[in-house]
């Protein structure tokens, strides 16, 4: 290389050195400004559209600052690690969030997947007469192994950190998937971006789910990478295969649902000819098959008319999925209705995505078929009203990736040039503002004190294995310990038979029938019942009067967010 | 410690020493293929002690760095089955 040619090749690094300093810049200052104000957040001051109503100014600038960051770094054509950075930090501040806030684990949900794990380390085997994550409990073993070498602690560790582990996790094959349709690094990074922003759906908590849709975004990266139209000679087919069925196996093991997407997704690809791997349909159908005969065959033997009832009842699905939900108080019922709205643009967007690239002759027909293959679960089963939300989920990887080429089509074509980042910067700000409402707006809810748990802990001290726990609504931190050995009932359950004036007195009386329980009441499932409006109005305060003025209960425990009632005379 | 180790044993080791069979010439493809068979073999070795009833947190550990080391020491690199 000549002096002339070395001294052009510095003088040029060093001009993309300064052009790429002010994105670096932007990055570390929106992640240290995010640091610093969720510290003061108040999550006891949210009302019921959740975080956002207590997000200090301040992380809202740093959320935009990342964002424009993002844009000018993607103008400027930074490179993979300074995007991939980005990408890092817009997971870290928006899936971090919550776990940065809150005092615990959040959600009802993840305390009864840590009950079911220690259900198993204790049992030492499935139980399939308990419930159906009994019949399904390969993420359960997984846990419980994780348990059994590391501790409960570092379980309950990794459930707080759940969203993000998984959103970064979900980041790895998406970018295969993605590589495969474009080699647009615009469209490739977009893509991560605007996947991250329109997941809202919360379903990447410590769950099957979570980790059933990493093995599906895995199975589809391998067969669309390596299993395309043109890929029969391929020496390395046999053991990918291989590679896919474990992987598809374990998650047949583990969830009720995904092993039909992925089989869905997977039949439509071959049945179109754009997947070579023509037996795998077959081979994934035994597999399930197999599960349904053999290790689920108790629950299904007690719940196929339930499983099968909703089957092709097109009104039963948006009834359960979209009627249903938009109820609950004012600020909850926007916040479902945002929700909605974010989801149509998505597809909407992705929808004008795919038109673009098949005006230029550019739509690989995988990408639209995986886009629309989830569409059918919708008529499969309501699966308690949160099909929609699972459709979307499956949907997403290749709606964001159809959406980034909508946005970075429009912007090439935008005029003048000097306003695309700005642009760019406005769009994808708004969908960080969708995101943070949709995403966190059950917070109030979905958020529990260290109080609360403390109540749940002595709730178990108080009764008995063999007892009755009792609450106003299911959301509480509850189930966590001695899963198998307590019997659960809720209000809630009760008044779907009993009507309202009579409600706190059928609580009462299912207390009585049993020998020792106790009935809990906090703060978080007052929250659910005020947002969600699973009780009837007043249901509450009747209870909680009938509580202190019939005279047949005492006051067991009680701390400024719960308390605990037992039968009057019970030990 | 017992992070790294449960990480290492149940999410990484295992699906390491298996996917490093696969002539895959994608580093990306090979980190996300690791993780996701590391774990299926390890909910596999988890669901067939639990079915089988011989369920115990030290057996399961022991198959596990069986399978890992038999898997990383096996010939045939860059195998085409």
């Amino acid at each position: 290389m000549s002096a002339a040619a070395i001294v052009d090749s510095r003088a040029r690094t060093v001009v993309e050195r300064g052009s790429l300093a002010a994105p670096g810049l932007l990055l570390a200052a929106s992640v240290l400004l995010w640091y610093a104000s969720v510290g003061s957040i108040e999550l006891r001051a949210m009302d019921d559209t959740g975080l956002v109503s207590v997000l200090p100014p301040a992380t809202w600038v740093a959320f935009v600052l990342l964002t424009a960051g993002f844009c000018v770094a993607l103008a400027r054509g930074a490179g993979s690690a300074l995007l991939l950075s980005y990408v890092v930090a817009l997971a870290l501040m928006a899936f971090g969030t919550a776990s940065v806030v809150g005092e615990t684990l959040r959600g009802a949900v993840v305390w009864r997947h840590l009950g079911v794990a220690d259900a198993l380390v204790r049992l030492g085997r499935p139980d399939s007469s308990i419930d159906a994550y009994f019949n399904w409990p390969g993420f359960f073993m997984l846990l419980a192994l994780v348990q059994a070498v590391a501790g409960a602690d570092i379980v309950a560790l990794t459930g707080r950190w759940a969203p993000l582990l998984f959103n970064l996790l979900y980041l790895a094959p998406l970018v295969l998937i993605a590589r495969t349709f474009t080699a647009d690094r615009v469209v490739v990074w977009l893509t991560c971006w605007v996947f991250l922003v329109a997941n809202w759906v919360n379903q990447d908590y410590l769950s099957p789910q979570a980790l059933a849709f990493l093995s599906y975004l895995v199975v589809l990266a391998v067969l669309l990478r390596w299993f395309g139209p043109g890929e029969e000679a391929s020496g390395r087919r046999p053991g990918l295969l291989l590679a896919v069925v474990a992987i598809f196996a374990g998650t047949v093991a583990s969830h009720q649902l995904t092993p039909f997407a992925i089989l869905g997704a997977v039949s439509l690809l071959v049945l179109a000819r754009r997947c070579s791997a023509r037996g795998l349909p077959l081979v994934m159908g035994l597999i399930v098959a197999f599960w349904l005969v053999y290790p689920a065959a108790p629950y299904l033997n007690g719940h196929l008319d339930h499983l099968t009832s909703g089957i092709g009842s097109v009104s039963s699905a948006v009834g359960k999925n979209v009627g249903e939900r938009v109820q609950g108080s004012p600020g909850h019922v926007l916040v479902v209705r945002v929700r909605l709205l974010f989801s149509l643009v998505v597809w909407a967007l992705a929808a004008v995505g795919a038109l673009g690239l098949w005006r230029r002759r550019a739509l690989d027909l995988r990408l639209a078929l995986l886009a629309v293959a989830p569409f059918p679960l919708l008529v499969l089963q309501p699966y308690g009203g949160e099909m929609l939300l699972r459709v979307y989920l499956f949907t997403l990887p290749f709606a964001s990736l159809l959406v980034a080429s909508a946005l970075a089509s429009a912007l090439a074509a935008w005029r003048p040039r000097a306003l695309r980042t700005p642009v760019l910067v406005g769009v994808l700000s708004v969908m960080v503002a969708g995101f943070l409402l949709t995403r966190y707006g059950n917070e109030r809810m979905d958020q529990f004190t260290l109080l609360e748990v403390a109540t749940v802990d002595r709730l178990y001290d108080i009764v008995p294995p063999g007892g009755l726990l009792v609450a106003a609504t299911g959301n509480l931190p509850w189930k966590a310990r001695d899963y198998e050995r307590y019997d659960y009932l809720t209000a809630v359950h009760l008044a779907q038979t009993v009507p309202p004036p009579e409600l706190a007195r059928a609580v009462e009386d299912a207390m009585r029938r049993r020998p020792a329980s106790a009935l809990v009441l906090t703060r978080s499932q007052q929250a659910s019942a005020e947002l969600m409006g699973t009780l009837p109005p007043n249901a509450l305060e009747d209870l909680r009067r009938h509580l202190g003025g019939s005279g047949r209960f005492r006051l067991a425990y009680a701390n400024a967010d719960a308390s605990i009632y037992v039968l009057d005379g019970a030990p | 410690m017992r992070l790294v180790l449960a990480v290492a044993l149940v999410a990484v080791a295992p699906g390491w020493a298996i996917v490093r069979h696969l002539p895959l010439d994608d580093p990306l493809a090979r980190v996300v293929l690791s993780v996701t068979v590391g774990v299926a073999v390890a909910t596999g070795v988890a669901g067939f002690l639990m079915y089988a009833g011989w369920w115990s947190p030290g057996r399961a550990a022991t198959v596990l760095v069986l399978v890992t080391l038999g898997a990383a020491t096996a010939k045939g690199h860059g195998l085409r089955w």
